[in-house]
């Protein structure tokens, strides 16, 4: 069993990694060009989480 | 407009904000450039002490100055806390400049190295600051934070349960290398690095100690030093000695109840050990602050810190020239003289120097004057030699 923090970590990153993937679709079926922007400011805090927070 | 165009330029540059952020963060974990003088005779890394921490970001660089005479071991921690200039400043000038003529000291610039690789952005903290030389250009130095690097201490837990003592502190304590000690094997990222520390003590038989941190002017124990109990007698005699050279400091007992500190705790576990901590007032850590850039812990002159001066609500005295890092180093190396003369009073120990600095000297001449001058030809930053985190299991494969 590995130690406790790593599989919260682990569990993060899988829930990063999907909050990820939900706006980057959205982005793509959004017809919206605000809304689309305004994704980039959602998508660079949880980009970098998804790359650091280990 | 097409919607597919704007959907795709917006993941472009979300891609490259984030990727440029990477980079401007990352470059963190890439090590100061540090340029050893004459009186450096051995360079060894913490890792030796704790083959743990080899290939993360807790390891980091030991400079042992060894006198031509025997005399005892003075070990001088600085960089506990990234920003905390003064702390390392010292540190540094130790080892780029200082030489030793009796006994060794050893020093550690930047004890908690993971500090130095992140920092406060949003108390504004600049990442990186200048001491500038004559020659115009200055040495640049990471400015980390007190704590270490959450990627390596994530998560921060609600309660800090400090080891051994079970004193309970705030989470993002668990992040602060102050109150690691005294450190254990397979314990938190700190936890290691402390138990280097302890290790180290048990291979250098070190005869005293001090660890150099500084603290905002409303904090009420600055320009102070703080003895274990067994080592009152040393710091009483050091105070004396500073005000030779009408320097006051206030010194203070380590109270028992305050845990996990390096004087207390390598101060418990070493009966032959002398222990210390030391605070010079760094106005970029207060709150009274104003405009926060590098000037401000360089120069150390802030208007608002002038206006609570003189309404009597900082524990040091506030002149016009407020409190620059000249003046807190300049505290520092003659505080380091100081406690070896005291030791040798107190104990008979002999820790003698050759070459350093005293306070005046470091007010007439500045910080940068004692450091060495990059080469004229320019000197490449040290790669990156860790990475934190999850990372870090495949950097010790490096």
């Amino acid at each position: 069993m590995p130690p406790l923090y790593m599989v919260v970590m682990g569990l993060y990153t899988i829930l990063t990694a999907f909050i990820v993937y939900l706006i980057v679709s959205l982005v793509l079926r959004s017809r919206n060009v605000w809304e689309q922007v305004m994704a980039i400011l959602v998508l660079v805090p949880f980009a970098m989480r998804l790359l650091f927070i280990k | 407009m097409n919607s597919k165009l704007t959907a795709w330029a917006s993941l472009a540059a979300a891609a490259v904000i984030s990727g440029l952020l990477t980079l401007n963060y990352a470059d963190m974990w890439r090590d100061d450039v540090i340029i050893p003088g004459p009186g450096v005779t051995k360079v060894k890394w913490l890792s030796e002490y704790n083959p743990d921490l080899r290939g993360t970001l807790g390891d980091t660089r030991v400079y042992v100055l060894e006198g031509k005479e025997p005399g005892g071991t003075f070990l001088v921690l600085s960089g506990t806390h990234g920003d905390e200039a003064a702390g390392w400043g010292t540190g540094l000038i130790l080892v780029e400049h200082a030489i030793v003529k009796k006994g060794r000291v050893i020093v550690i610039p930047q004890v908690s190295n993971t500090a130095f690789t992140n920092n406060y952005p949003q108390e504004a903290h600049p990442q990186y600051i200048t001491i500038p030389q004559s020659d115009g250009k200055g040495r640049t130095f990471r400015l980390g934070s007190r704590t270490g690097n959450s990627g390596d201490l994530w998560p921060d837990p609600e309660v800090f349960v400090q080891y051994p003592h079970k004193q309970a502190y705030s989470g993002e304590e668990i992040r602060n290398a102050n109150r690691a000690y005294p450190g254990r094997p397979n314990g938190t990222f700190n936890e290691s690095v402390a138990y280097a520390v302890q290790m180290l003590h048990k291979a250098e038989q070190v005869d005293m100690q001090v660890d150099l941190h500084e603290g905002q002017p409303e904090y009420p124990f600055v320009n102070a030093i703080s003895a274990h109990k067994r080592a009152s007698d040393v710091a009483s005699f050091a105070a004396l000695e500073m005000q030779v050279h009408d320097l006051n400091i206030n010194t203070e007992t380590s109270p028992d109840s305050f845990r996990g500190l390096s004087n207390l705790e390598m101060g418990d576990m070493f009966p032959r050990l002398y222990a210390f901590t030391s605070e010079t007032v760094n106005p970029l850590q207060g709150k009274f602050r104003g405009i926060t850039d590098e000037y401000l812990t360089v120069d150390g002159v802030d208007a608002f810190y002038d206006k609570a001066g003189k309404l009597g609500y900082l524990f040091t005295p506030w002149p016009a020239t407020g409190s620059p890092l000249k003046q807190r180093v300049g505290r520092n190396v003659q505080q380091l003289q100081a406690l070896t003369a005291a030791l040798a009073e107190v104990t008979g120990t002999e820790i003698g120097w050759e070459r350093i600095p005293s306070y005046s000297d470091l007010m007439e001449k500045g910080v940068g004057h004692y450091l060495n001058p990059l080469p004229q030809e320019g000197v490449e930053r040290p790669k990156m030699r860790a990475l934190p985190g999850f990372w870090k299991y495949w950097s010790k494969t490096w």
